[in-house]
Order: C-alpha cells, then sequence, then structure tokens
C-alpha cells in the first residue's frame, strides 16, 4: 500500500508504509507509475497541481475525503484512465481542468465514487471508451462546461452495466446559508448517455438533478436505448435542502427536458418510476419527459410529473410545456 | 409504452400528456393516473395529431382540464 502526502509548505513530500517498501513519492503520479497492479494508493489531503494518468489496476483514495484533498492542474484533463484496467478513485475534489475525470477505451472496470467534481471546462466525468462495469457514485457533480456546453456525466460508448447512484449533479450548496458557496448546475445536460447497445444495463437512481443548462438526463441518439434502462427515485428538477438547524435552499429545475429520450430501438425498453420531475423546460419550453420514438418498451409509472409537495409542505411547480410528450409510437411499441 | 400506474401528472404548462403519432399494431396504455393541468388551451391526454392507433385510456382521473 502506497502513500502520497503534502507538508503544508511549497513542496509535495511523498512516503510509503508497507511491509515491504518504504519510500517517498514527489508526486501522485510519480506514485501511481510506481505502483504494482492491484495497489492501493491512499493520499494525504492537500492540494495537488498535477494531471494524472492511470493506466494500470490499482485503487487511488484520499485519506480524508474531498473537501481535504484536491487535484487541480489548470490544463487539460485531470484524472485520465486509460487501458484494459480495473480503476478506483475516491474521495477528490477535481477541479480546474478540461474534464474532470477521462475514462478512456477498452476498461474492464471503473469506479468514481465520494468525489467533488467541479468547475472544470469541459465535461465533469468524461467516457469516451467502452467497458465492462461503470460505477457513479455519491459523487457531486456541478459547475462544469462553459457556455457552449459540458455535461455532468457524458458516456459516449458502451458499458455492459453502468450505474449512477446517490449523486448531487447540478446546482449545489457547500454550507449553512450564511457562508455557504453556491455552485451552479453544469453548463449542457445533466447527464448525456450515448450509446445503450442491446444487453447492456444502465440504472439511474437516487440522484438529484438540477439547474443544469440541457436536460437534465439525455439519450440523445437513435443508438442510445437498445438495451436496458432504469431510471428511478431520482429528483430531477426543483428541490429544497434543508438545514439540520433552521433554514433550506432552493434549487430549480433544469433548462431543457426533464428527461429526453430520442428513440427505444426494438430490443431496449426504459422504465421510469418514482421520480420527481418539475420545474424543468422553464428556459427552453420543452417537457417533463420527452420521448421522440418508440419501437421497444416503455413503463412510466408512480413518478409525479409537475407539481407535487415536499414533507416540509414546499410547492413545486409544473414543467413548461407537456408533463409527457411521446412524438411517435411504431408497430412493435409495447 | 405504457403510461400507469400512479403517475401524477400536475401543473404542466401544456398538455398533461401528449402522443401524436401511434402506428398500427402499437400498444399505448395510458390508466390509473392523475392529471390535472390547468392551462389555457391544455388537454389531459391528447392522441393523434399524426394519428394514434392502439390506444388504451383506462381508469384515469382527468380534472380541471381546458380542453
Amino acid at each position: 500500500m502506497w502513500y502520497t502526502g503534502w507538508d503544508g509548505l511549497t513542496n509535495r513530500i511523498g512516503y510509503a508504509t508497507s511491509s515491504y517498501i518504504d519510500a517517498d513519492f514527489l508526486s501522485i503520479q510519480n506514485a501511481i507509475e510506481f505502483a504494482d497492479p492491484g495497489d492501493t494508493i491512499l493520499v494525504h489531503p492537500g492540494k495537488y497541481n498535477e494531471k494524472l494518468l492511470i493506466n494500470k489496476s490499482l485503487t487511488l483514495q484520499s485519506t480524508d475525503g474531498w473537501q481535504n484533498t484536491m487535484i487541480d492542474p489548470a490544463m487539460d484533463s485531470i484524472v485520465r484512465i486509460q487501458g484494459p484496467v480495473e480503476v478506483t478513485v475516491q474521495g477528490f475534489d477535481i477541479t480546474g481542468g478540461s474534464w474532470g475525470i477521462h475514462v478512456g477505451s477498452a476498461e474492464k472496470k471503473v469506479n468514481i465514487l465520494d468525489c467533488f467534481i467541479q468547475g472544470n471546462t469541459a465535461d465533469g466525468i468524461y467516457v469516451v471508451g467502452g467497458g465492462t462495469l461503470l460505477n457513479i457514485e455519491r459523487n457531486i457533480i456541478s459547475a462544469n462546461g462553459n457556455p457552449g456546453g459540458g455535461c455532468g456525466i457524458y458516456i459516449e460508448q458502451a458499458w455492459s452495466t453502468v450505474n449512477i447512484l446517490y449523486n448531487e449533479i447540478g446546482v449545489w450548496w457547500d454550507g449553512e446559508p450564511e457562508d455557504g458557496t453556491i455552485y451552479a448546475g453544469n453548463n449542457g445536460d445533466g447527464m448525456r448517455i450515448d450509446n445503450v447497445p442491446a444487453g447492456t444495463d444502465v440504472t439511474i437512481w437516487r440522484n438529484n438533478i438540477a439547474e443544469n443548462g440541457d436536460d437534465g438526463i439525455d439519450f440523445p441518439s437513435v443508438f442510445s436505448v437498445h438495451g436496458s434502462v432504469n431510471i428511478q427515485e431520482n429528483i430531477i428538477g426543483a428541490w429544497v435542502y434543508y438545514y439540520e438547524d433552521a433554514g433550506s435552499t432552493r434549487f430549480d429545475g433544469n433548462h431543457g427536458d426533464g428527461i429526453h429520450v430520442a428513440q427505444v430501438g426494438d430490443t431496449g425498453s426504459i422504465n421510469i418510476e418514482g421520480n420527481k420531475i418539475s420545474e424543468n423546460a422553464r428556459v427552453e419550453e420543452d417537457t417533463g419527459i420527452f420521448i421522440l420514438g418508440i419501437y421497444g418498451a416503455v413503463t412510466v409509472a408512480d413518478n409525479d410529473i409537475g407539481a407535487w409537495e415536499d414533507e416540509h409542505g414546499e410547492p413545486y411547480l409544473g414543467n413548461e410545456g407537456q408533463g409527457i410528450f411521446v412524438s411517435a409510437v411504431f408497430s412493435g411499441g409495447d | 409504452m405504457t403510461i400507469g400506474a400512479d403517475n401524477s401528472i400536475r401543473e404542466n404548462t401544456g398538455h398533461g400528456i401528449d402522443v401524436a403519432y401511434g402506428q398500427a399494431d402499437s400498444s399505448i396504455e395510458i390508466h390509473h393516473n392523475f392529471i390535472d393541468d390547468p392551462v389555457v388551451d391544455g388537454c389531459g391526454v391528447k392522441l393523434g395529431s399524426g394519428g394514434v392507433c392502439g390506444a388504451t385510456i383506462s381508469n384515469n382521473t382527468i380534472v380541471n382540464n381546458y380542453k
């Protein structure tokens, strides 16, 4: 097990402890290059001005969470994962690059957990390559992109299984009402998934997705949904964060559709269940749920689409435009 | 396509549910939903600006709509 540390002054001071080696590292990247496949690298608190290339199977984990461990290269993508590897990245504040995390080609398994990915100029997480298992869990993904776009999560190629669970995607507030900092939504979609081929599964569960510049969840391509997609128990649009003592902060809907699906192919299925979808499309005048073409199976059940009230009695408004708009259901569509 | 059961579709500014086109042999079921979109020119359920075949609308509560 390797450790990379920070002396709090001007130079990174790394050190390693294990039963078989003791070494210093000048950077996280230095530790990555020295590690053997399967190792875990623990990173101590600090600000690390470097970009990372992870091209071997390993776990990169902060010891004190993203609140105390920042990676800020001020250039290029920050954490680049590449090759037929199994990688876990956990507990970092990732900011200041183009893509926050860039997942390249042919990965076996990638876990992105408990990170704060904010203020990057392109997508927060950009997955250009396909792979076997992609887990994106418990992250905060805010204020990425620029006025030309930039999604919170953009998955371009196919994975056998994708799980997107318990994330805050879009606007987020990091403190109490008096002294907190608010982070805007992402400039493009909250999440965009281009390619779900037959035999693959995507689960989107219990995320909060608000104030993004385009759709909350977007499957924009005719290749998007030929596998199985489950969108369950998310808040897509307006919601209120309640503080422990008193007070609250209200977040608005996404600017485009709450959920946008270009096509459900004849082998595809999409289940939209138990979501709160409100106050979306206030800028672009779209819909709560928009599905352009259906050749496969679509189920929409047990959702609040439009106005609802939370457990504190806070009212939420409807979506701008239709609650649900389906352009075409074709022969065989079910 | 099945819309239901138990969707609450309320106070959207357009139609509650709008299906523009349903081809022959397609299946469209809309059942057991609550739809309340009290906006001028909005329907609770609108079907067929392009023609819809095979739609079943049953056991929904559709109130307070303008068309």
